[in-house]
């Protein structure tokens, strides 16, 4: 049952072990993403196994194994791989590539798989802390840099403050009811679901705002921007995608398999984190110069988007939530893709205006940044159109007409900043970095990364692929919940 | 509510208030009081009692400090672990061996790392 646990566990602990001697970034980096591989198989085989001998979904009040755990380790799994595997040469290149990187990394990915899994409070948070902590030091693993120490304090002291509520917000739950383990907490909420306490409530409010700081979500989000800009590229394409979904599984766990019951009380409370996030998210980051600052903006645009979905706190709603979820990441991931294969020696990419003329050097990596673009953004036929329409739908029918007037409108400010990078990509000219050097133009190739590419292509592709074909998709999301 | 159960936490936190301010209050009562410029003064081993708060200070305090409170609270899990071994049976063994050994683990990284070595 923790066989995909224990692979990833003793790969980080070999890497942790020869990283010492072997400094080979590119081997470490494949015994990486081949105990990733080994792991993704090993969960498929078990949910397989278990489903075909009708196995219980609950081991021990502790450890769930229904679909819901199975849908978050794999995505986190193969996303872990591709932001792996799209960070080879940059980690190479910045001479962060050590044992120790990716020995964190892999423990990261073990505390996500715990959190994906757990079925009792106390499991959640050690999962919780192990992901945080690993990524803390990965914020911090270019040192000499001011900018990159400066992001990891931050995000460790609004972390640790996000822990301490979630914490707390969890002791005032327990001294309420007595249970940590959720399917009892859960018949025990439901019995006393009307004549709650002010002890309960007060309690569901802090476990929420611990989780509304981890998924980074107005007015929590103070943290995003700096952490975005500040750490190295690769861990922050890490922390846009596979920790967010680490963060959304915390959601579902807290909010669908313990909370639901309690839904008068979040549900309001939700609603305005939702709307705020895309008003704040969407509008300021029109401001933003820096890619990565923009990238932070629009991540927490999206994720009021998602809780725009999760506030309803029906199966519908949360798998079109789960949906929404997959089509931010594949379209986050391929953006940064792009980006990541665009760090020359020379010309580092901060600014979005660095991406001047990319179309004329780049047609190919031009049109995936685009796709990804358009895709964030929303417009047919790609995925986040139709993950956007989904969310749309649902609150139509759930008769919350004005929350979807609200979202599509500042959608429309927020495709604004989208848009802007397309006309820098595809009708700006080409500027060269230095007067001196007029050879040296910002948009280089790192090097020819064919596998990095062809990863990046693939993103792209399955963007468009996936707007154009989402029944798939959407079947299998709407059976998860 | 379950506010009974609580009654012991309640005790320990009360004796362990006493235990803090009983030595404090009978030094500060019974103890003859003959002050001077150096025993007024406050003392910190090792340094200066007043100078620049920026002044530069080993990073390999810390690094022995944090290990210390490691494997300290290593022993703070053994002592439980070794007095309920009968009770626990070979699950509750076979745990701890487990957490033995992922600690042994980092042990080893930071001694090829040279984490222990002060030179």
């Amino acid at each position: 049952m923790w066989i995909p646990e224990g692979i990833v566990l003793l790969a980080a602990i070999i890497i942790l072990l020869t990283g010492l001697r072997l400094k080979n970034a590119k081997l470490l980096a494949g015994l990486a993403r081949f105990s990733l591989l080994l792991t993704m198989l090993a969960t498929i085989l078990i949910k397989t196994y278990s489903w075909k001998h009708h196995l219980d979904t609950l081991i021990s009040e502790l450890w769930f194994m229904d679909h819901i755990a199975f849908v978050m380790k794999l995505t986190i799994e193969i996303t872990a791989w591709f932001v792996l595997g799209l960070g080879v040469h940059y980690t190479q290149h910045e001479d962060i590539g050590s044992g120790e990187y990716y020995a964190l990394t892999l423990f990261a990915v073990l505390g996500m798989l715990i959190v994906a899994s757990a079925a009792h409070f106390m499991v959640l948070f050690v999962g919780l802390e192990l992901f945080s902590l690993a990524i803390y030091a990965l914020v911090a693993s270019q040192c000499h840099i001011s900018i990159g120490i400066e992001a990891a304090i931050k995000y460790f002291v609004t972390g640790a403050l996000a822990s301490g509520l979630l914490l707390y917000g969890i002791s005032l739950i327990y001294g309420a009811t007595g249970q940590l383990a959720f399917v009892p907490l859960m018949q025990d909420l439901g019995v006393i679901a009307n004549g709650h306490s002010l002890l309960i409530s007060f309690g569901v409010i802090c476990i929420l705002v611990g989780v509304a700081f981890k998924l980074g979500v107005a007015p929590f989000h103070m943290w995003v921007p700096d952490i975005y800009e500040g750490a190295p590229l690769s861990v922050m394409l890490w922390i846009a995608t596979t920790a967010k979904i680490a963060a959304f599984a915390i959601l579902v766990r807290l909010l669908w398999n313990v909370l639901a019951p309690l839904g008068s009380i979040w549900q309001p409370l939700v609603q305005f984190l939702a709307l705020l996030s895309i008003l704040v998210g969407n509008t300021a980051a029109i401001a933003q110069s820096n890619f990565q600052r923009m990238l932070a903006y629009s991540s927490i645009a999206h994720m009021g988007y998602l809780l725009l979905a999760v506030q309803l706190n029906t199966e519908s709603a949360w798998s079109v939530a789960l949906f929404y979820m997959l089509s931010y990441v594949i379209g986050t991931l391929t953006a940064v893709a792009v980006i990541l294969l665009l760090q020359h020696k020379h010309a580092h990419i901060k600014q979005i205006n660095d991406l001047c003329g990319l179309h004329q050097r780049h047609p190919w990596l031009a049109f995936i940044l685009l796709l990804a673009m358009f895709s964030l953004a929303g417009v047919p036929p790609l995925l986040g159109f139709m993950a956007k329409w989904q969310i749309v739908q649902m609150l139509i029918e759930q008769q919350q007409i004005g929350y979807a007037i609200t979202a599509m409108l500042l959608t429309i400010v927020g495709a604004y900043y989208y848009l802007r990078i397309i006309k820098v990509i595809y009708f700006d000219d080409l500027q060269p970095l230095d007067p001196a050097k007029p050879n040296i133009y910002p948009p280089a190739l790192l090097a020819v990364q064919p596998t990095a590419s062809i990863m990046a292509a693939l993103c792209g592709g399955s963007l468009l692929f996936l707007g154009i074909f989402p029944a798939q998709l959407l079947q299998f999301c709407l059976q998860v919940f | 509510m379950l506010l009974k159960e609580y009654l012991p936490i309640v005790v320990f936190i009360a004796l362990g208030i006493g235990f803090g301010l009983v030595p404090l209050l009978a030094g500060f009562l019974i103890a003859p009081s003959r002050p001077n410029k150096a025993k007024e003064s406050p003392y910190e081993c090792g340094f200066e009692a007043i100078e620049t708060g920026r002044a530069p200070f080993d990073l390999r305090f810390y690094l022995v400090a944090i290990l210390f409170i490691l494997f300290d609270l290593e022993t703070a899990f053994l002592f439980p672990w070794a007095v309920s071994l009968r009770k626990i049976s070979s699950l509750g063994f076979f745990s701890m061996l487990f957490f033995l050994g992922l600690l042994l683990i980092g042990f080893l990284y930071e001694w090829c790392k040279g984490a222990l070595e002060w030179e």
